[in-house]
């Protein structure tokens, strides 16, 4: 009998030190974090407590009272601030660069805008954490490749299942025919540069072109109530876009390029944002006059042209502002997408200061695409993504202590930090 | 025995028929040159001590120089070539090119190299002994460009990799069957041009091998000299690229370094300086920055006569503001067009010689850029030397040509003017005394309104015959539907009046002749007049003295 | 901004690349971060002939170009332990070994992006061959004095060789994968090294013998077994690109058999798991700071690997392996206080002093004392928090970046042809990854 107790109390021993082993789950239910200087983005900076419950932030003041059956999180000297938004990315759709049967933001052909990014989100993909220990919460994860790629779309950086992880936004994407040398390698003369673009452009009119005749002949169709003729997906895909119901986010920087992209804006009367932007800075005029937004980045990149100054890129966000143009920040990474509080940092370094950085990675991407009632910022109703850390995020010595999805609170774990946890002191270390 | 002999006697006699075949050979189609003799005369003569030398004649005899003065006797058996005071100068040599050679063909199939990093010598474009025998045409068309450009004498290298070989002075005669090397394989030829996916495909890979190549061949040399002078040596294997590049390390050899930018200058002068070869930089085109490296290590130059293009004049649009930036770009764009166009004149400034090399544009080109390199500063005279005497020290061959001297070869150009003149225009060109004519005629453009002008009246004519100032009146009366009559008056019997004869004007030029009694005889005269408005050009041919320019303008309009 | 194109005119009359003789600096009153010495505030730092030859107080010196460093950090100039700037060539793809190349043969001193790097704070970089070739070439120390248009002014004299050597994916995808020639496994990348020392130790006594007048005829002249003998006599530093733990102490088992002690592993991403071998060995890592999930040899790797590696008692740097992550190599050195909790010192440790140990050149360069090179990166604030701004870098001596008054165009060689220069559309290709394979086909 002794020896049964025994065993028994041995299994049960090596049974908890094995789920001690385990990775930590998220928990739900309702939180109250106290005793935090909050930083809300839309209306300043609050000292007090936050409850959150069905996935939302139920309050924000002082001295809130503890439902029953809430966890209490004790943030004295902590700062939240709302999850921060990457408004360009291929995170989910890119595991590993050089193995190409892990990428699937690419798809063959140059109009394929009818691919959905979303449902080809990997939720299991190691970097989705890697990412959102540094506080990114929400990214638009976009496809890529030929002039019109796909639909992209805004998803919350927890789920097991792509639904669960969408944000509730949805655009197509088009790459506009660029003029521009594509890197250092292209070796590509200045006329065959030209004429490629001039073929694509050519290309993209007549695709919507067709895609308007299409719009006409399909709701003529519907409010006879007639069955479809034919099945057109790529056209079908765009018909959304031509009604403004849907935005539409054109990539271009060279300034001849984003100005085309500005033309066919007001020539189709898209609700139109613009991303990548690098030479927005020579065309801010227009953009003001036609209040389109823009989504600049990654910060850290080089200068687009040999005699630009080498503080071009890290100061556009600011020149931006001061012009009056709406904005927002994105990495355009896949797996180092968790740079995104380094990149809104250096910009806030050059000339944006800390609470436009700030915005330009929370509220303004929310409102550029039209989520600002759920999301970018801490207010009562929105939904629960938010960041509990011990300082300014931007620094690097800051650590990040809570991260909450969705009202969920995620561990903040990922394969690097348990790498750390494993190799910072081996065991075997070296051999006698 | 009269049987026996019959097949040798047979055969004696067939061969008898073949040679006399041989000598029985008449081609009609063809006439054979009458002589190989010219003789030049009034022609003004360039040299490079003396300036131009004026009213001189020239005697090529066998290809060379007979004789060059301002009394010479003109043989029986010489072709006259009137000189027409049309000016005479050195034929050019080009201190470097690929005149003559045949295109590269395309290749179907790339090569398969099973081993990229061992690809041998002739893939690598590691080929210092190939000769352009092979690749030279002959007699080429291309090499008439070359003659219509000024061009005697190239120093033709193979086209190739990094070492593509041997380069050899190359006559730019058109005659398809002689021997058109002055001088074979004098130099090696190398550049900085990787081979494609092979060993060596980068600069760093074929400096490696360069130096590889040299330093391998050194220690071979000396291993040779080892086995040479003892027994029980054993015996030093040479590649081919090694024997033939040890003239290069033993120094009877130059080494011409195709270094077009300021890097592959550096580059180059490195090598030299670590391995210890005689370099001369061909092709420059970015030669400023290294002016004191060169001065100071006394390395020849060519420059190359590629220039940047042209810049255009943006048109102004003063209602527009331009940005400081663009300003700024622009004004850079200017500096770097600047410092390229006065590497020329930099070279002349430091007192550094040059010479020329066509290796990056075409013969049609070659006056274009002298032009632009003369008006950004460069003396007529330093450009002179780069085209002919300098390139001819550097060659070896200051002996036999670079310079109208007795006995040297008979390479020389004629120009209708002075040769920056802008009218000016190459009317023969003398290759080893072969010779070249080229069509000089001016092109109608010039008159495409396509009227002529009116030009009766009195004109003043003036004209340096031999050494004396001739002057009088020319009065032409008529008019241009009726036809004119044309007299002439000299200030030296003025009254005096000699009636013009088959008298010809079309298109704004007049042409008539007239006899003019004098001691020796009766003298013919030959006027051809080009009018513009007020004013004429033209010539004054005098019996067999030659040509001499004739100007005036109108004094009396017709009543 | 306007005001920077404004000052064109003025470089122009100035010919902005004329070198002046100007190699004594006084920077008055900082926050001096020596790195050896701690930190001394309110402090001069006076440099003469391009040396330091005073840290202290109130330092009185006439006639000299002042900085008035008040308020600013002034720390020794950033040290970029991997980059393929200012080189025309990176990499001689066509063999797996390539130990003849050597890239400072083809030094490019009109590249801009050293600028770019100063501006940034970085005073040398260390221009490698690619990773194509299992032992690619010679690699050269660069000092970045940007203005110089004779190539050989750029590289640090005295500075040691040292030599890219290569394992894992990159050797195996050029030669196995692409041309069938081995090596295409990790097998065989080892086989590859045996190789190449046996026969350099061959070359080596044979010339021994030449030179010693034992034999009077020279042997087979051979640039790329002279070279790889020169690593096996200890006079050229390896630097070897690597990832997986296995491959990291398969190399440093083949150099124990052949008696090589200088190493440097480059990236060598999971040298974090081997850190007590590298540790035990003497071998030096010089890491990215973040970079990860690229390859399939990298995706089991950590942005702590700085950290572990420094706690475990290896030398450890970060570079940057690019020209954009170059410029803020200074951020890169504070992740390590996010990921991993490494001191302010030994931070700035890994962008100043620890690659200087690793080039062979700590002696001359890496921290603030006398004697030392003045190269010096002052900056806004401390260069670890996320708002610092580069304001001044000094390269022995002469001021090179000076953030107020440089003009925005930079280039040195401007193409006659054409006015405005083209744009390059460098977000298109995030592959930046990994610029060891420059000049060979990427897939992508």
């Amino acid at each position: 009998m002794k020896k049964i107790i025994i065993y028994i109390f041995i299994s049960v021993f090596c049974c908890s030190n094995i789920i001690a082993q385990q990775i930590k789950k998220s928990t739900t239910g309702d939180f109250i974090l106290k005793n935090a200087t909050i930083h809300t983005v839309s209306s300043g900076i609050v000292n007090g407590d936050i409850l959150i419950s069905n996935g939302k932030i139920a309050n924000v003041g002082q001295s809130l009272n503890k439902p029953t059956g809430a966890t209490e999180i004790d943030c004295a000297g902590k700062h939240i601030y709302p999850g921060f938004i990457d408004s360009g990315t291929r995170l989910g759709l890119a595991e590993i660069g050089s193995i190409s049967l892990t990428q699937d933001h690419r798809e063959l052909g140059n109009i394929t805008p009818h691919m959905k990014a979303l449902t080809a989100v990997n939720p299991n993909s190691v970097s989705i954490p890697v990412t959102r220990v540094n506080g990114i919460t929400t990214v638009i994860t976009k496809p890529s490749g030929g002039t019109l790629p796909g639909t992209a779309a805004l998803i919350n950086l927890h789920g097991y299942t792509p639904d669960q992880m969408a944000a509730g936004f949805e655009c197509i994407y088009m790459q506009m025919p660029s003029s521009g040398k594509r890197g250092w390698w292209d070796r590509r003369s200045e006329e065959e540069i030209k004429k490629e673009a001039e073929k694509a452009m050519k290309s993209l009119k007549d695709t919507w072109e067709q895609a308007k005749l299409y719009a006409q002949i399909d709701s003529a169709r519907q409010k006879s109530d007639l069955p479809m003729v034919s099945y057109n997906p790529q056209l079908a895909s765009l018909v959304p876009v031509l009604k403004r119901e849907q935005q539409i986010m054109i990539e271009a920087n060279k300034k001849s390029d984003i100005l085309a992209a500005i033309e066919f804006i007001n020539d189709y009367n898209f609700k139109a944002i613009i991303s990548g932007a690098s030479e927005s800075w020579r065309v801010t005029d227009s953009l003001k006059k036609y209040d389109i937004p823009v989504i600049v980045g990654p910060v850290l990149s080089l200068p687009a042209r040999g005699s630009d100054a080498y503080d071009t890129p890290y100061e556009l966000a600011s020149m931006l502002d001061k012009a009056g143009v709406r904005f927002a920040i994105r990495t355009n990474g896949d797996e180092n997408t968790r740079n995104l509080p380094f990149e809104a940092g250096f910009a806030a370094t050059y000339g944006l200061g800390t609470d436009k950085a700030l915005r330009a990675i929370t509220l303004s991407p929310a409102e550029i695409f039209g989520v600002s009632e759920m999301y970018g910022s801490i207010e009562e109703g929105k939904v629960a993504n938010l960041i509990v850390s011990d300082g300014d995020p931007f620094e690097m010595k800051t650590r990040i202590s809570h991260l909450f999805i969705n009202g969920w609170n995620v561990p903040i774990e990922s394969r690097h930090t348990l790498l750390y946890d494993e190799f910072i002191e081996r065991s075997p270390g070296v051999k006698e | 025995m009269f049987t026996m002999q019959l097949p040798k006697l047979l055969g004696i006699f067939i061969c008898f028929l073949c040679v006399s075949n041989i000598y029985a050979q008449v081609d009609y189609d063809e006439v054979k040159p009458v002589s190989n003799t010219y003789f030049i005369d009034s022609i003004n003569v360039y040299s490079h001590d003396q300036g131009v030398m004026e009213n001189m004649q020239i005697l090529i005899k066998n290809g060379i120089i007979q004789d060059l003065g301002s009394s010479i006797i003109k043989p029986y058996d010489a072709i006259q070539i009137k000189g027409d005071s049309m000016f005479a100068y050195p034929a050019f040599i080009d201190a470097l090119s690929h005149t003559g050679l045949k295109k590269e063909e395309e290749k179907k199939e790339k090569i398969k190299v099973r081993f990229p990093g061992k690809p041998g010598d002739l893939i690598a474009g590691v080929t210092p002994y190939k000769s352009i025998d092979s690749d030279f045409n002959k007699g080429d068309k291309s090499l008439e460009n070359y003659r219509k450009a000024g061009y005697a004498v190239s120093h033709v290298v193979p086209k190739g990799k990094m070492l593509p070989g041997k380069g050899s002075l190359v006559l730019l005669k058109s005659d398809k069957e002689g021997n058109p090397y002055l001088k074979k394989d004098i130099s090696t030829f190398a550049q900085f041009e990787p081979a494609s996916g092979v060993f060596p495909s980068t600069v760093i890979g074929v400096i490696s091998r360069f130096k590889e190549l040299h330093r391998s061949t050194d220690y071979k040399l000396k291993h040779r000299e080892a086995f040479d002078n003892a027994t029980g040596v054993q015996r030093p294997q040479f590649s081919k690229a090694e024997e033939a590049f040890s003239s290069v390390v033993n120094g009877s050899e130059n080494l011409y370094f195709k270094a077009n930018n300021h890097k592959d200058i550096s580059r180059a002068i490195k090598l030299k300086d670590e391995l210890g070869f005689n370099l001369i930089l061909a092709d420059v085109q970015q030669a400023w920055l290294a002016n004191e490296k060169i001065k100071a290590g006394n390395i020849p130059v060519i420059l190359s006569l590629k220039l940047p293009e042209e810049m255009k004049e943006e048109k102004v649009d003063s209602t527009k503001e331009i940005s400081a930036e663009k300003e700024g770009l622009q004004a850079r764009q200017k500096k770097s067009y600047t410092d390229y166009m006065n590497q020329a004149l930099s070279f002349e400034k430091a007192n550094m010689p040059f010479s020329f090399s066509s290796i990056s544009v075409k013969a049609n080109d070659i006056k274009k850029s002298l032009k632009r390199i003369v008006d950004t500063g460069v003396k007529e005279s330093t450009v002179f030397s780069a085209l002919t005497e300098n390139p001819a020290k550097l060659l070896g061959i200051d002996n036999l040509t670079g310079s109208l001297e007795r006995g040297k070869l008979a390479n020389l150009i004629i120009c209708t003017k002075s040769f920056f003149d802008e009218a000016s225009k190459i009317k023969y060109c003398f290759v080893e005394g072969e010779k070249s004519e080229f069509d000089t005629s001016e092109k109608k453009k010039k008159k495409s309104s396509g009227e002529s002008q009116e030009i009766a009246g009195t004109w003043t004519f003036e004209s340096n015959i031999m050494g004396m100032n001739q002057a009088g009146n020319i009065i032409i009366s008529g008019n241009k539907e009726d036809g004119y009559k044309v007299k002439v008056e000299s200030n030296e019997d003025p009254g005096e009046f000699e009636d013009g004869k088959d008298i010809n004007y079309d298109a704004n030029e007049l042409s008539f002749s007239m006899t003019v009694e004098s001691e020796g005889g009766n003298l013919p005269i030959t006027f051809t007049m080009s009018f513009d408005g007020e004013d004429y050009t033209g010539k004054l041919s005098v019996g067999d003295f030659g040509s001499f320019p004739v100007e005036g303008s109108r004094t009396k309009k017709p009543e | 901004m306007k005001n920077r194109y404004k000052i064109y005119f003025v470089i122009l009359c100035f010919f902005g690349w004329v070198s002046l003789p100007a190699q004594d600096l006084l920077i008055k009153n900082g926050t001096v971060l020596t790195i050896t010495d701690g930190i001394k505030e309110n402090t001069d730092v006076l440099i003469k002939d391009g040396k330091i030859s005073k840290i202290k107080k109130n330092i009185k010196a006439k006639d000299i170009k002042t900085i008035d460093a008040t308020g600013l950090f002034v720390m020794p100039g950033i040290i970029d332990a991997h980059s393929h700037m200012a080189i025309d060539a990176v990499n001689e793809a066509t063999n797996p070994v390539t130990a003849e190349v050597f890239v400072g043969d083809a030094i490019n001193p009109f590249d801009v992006s050293i600028y770019r790097a100063l501006a940034g704070g970085v005073t040398i970089s260390h221009a490698m061959h690619g990773s194509a070739n299992v032992i690619g070439g010679e690699c050269e120390t660069i000092k970045h004095r940007y203005g110089e248009s004779d190539p050989e002014k750029l590289r640090m004299d005295g500075a040691p060789r040292t030599i890219k050597f290569a394992l894992g994916e990159n050797p195996m995808r050029v030669h196995g994968e692409g041309k069938r020639i081995a090596p295409a496994t990790r097998m065989g990348i080892e086989q590859e090294f045996r190789r190449s020392f046996a026969e350099a130790k061959i070359y080596n006594e044979a010339w021994a013998n030449y030179k010693s007048g034992k034999t009077n005829i020279p042997p087979e002249y051979n640039l790329r077994n002279e070279t790889l003998a020169e690593i096996l006599n200890g006079n050229i530093i390896i630097h070897c690109h690597s990832y997986r733990a296995d491959e990291i102490v398969m190399l440093m088992n083949v150099l124990k058999d052949f008696g090589v002690e200088k190493i440097c592993f480059q990236h060598v991403n999971e040298g974090f798991k081997v850190a007590p071998e590298l540790a035990e060995f003497g071998a030096h890592a010089s890491v990215f700071s973040d970079w990860w999930g690229y390859k399939f040899e990298v995706y089991y790797s950590t942005a702590y690997n700085a950290a572990i590696l420094t706690e475990n008692g290896v030398v450890t740097s970060i570079n940057s392996d690019s020209r954009e992550l170059i410029r803020h190599l200074y951020h890169e050195a504070a992740k390590t206080q996010r990921y991993g909790d490494l001191s302010d010192n030994e931070a700035l440790k890994l962008i100043t002093l620890n690659p200087a140990i690793q080039l062979g050149i700590e002696d001359r360069v890496g921290s603030l004392e006398k004697g030392k090179d003045g190269d010096v990166a002052i900056f806004s604030k401390h260069p670890l928090s996320i708002y610092t701004i580069p304001m001044y870098t000094i390269v022995d001596g002469k001021l090179e970046f000076d953030r107020e008054s440089d003009a925005a165009d930079q280039r040195l060689d401007v193409n006659p042809n054409e006015s405005i220069p083209a744009f390059i559309e460098w977000q298109a290709h995030d592959h930046e990854h990994d610029g060891c394979m420059y000049g060979v086909k990427c897939k992508h």
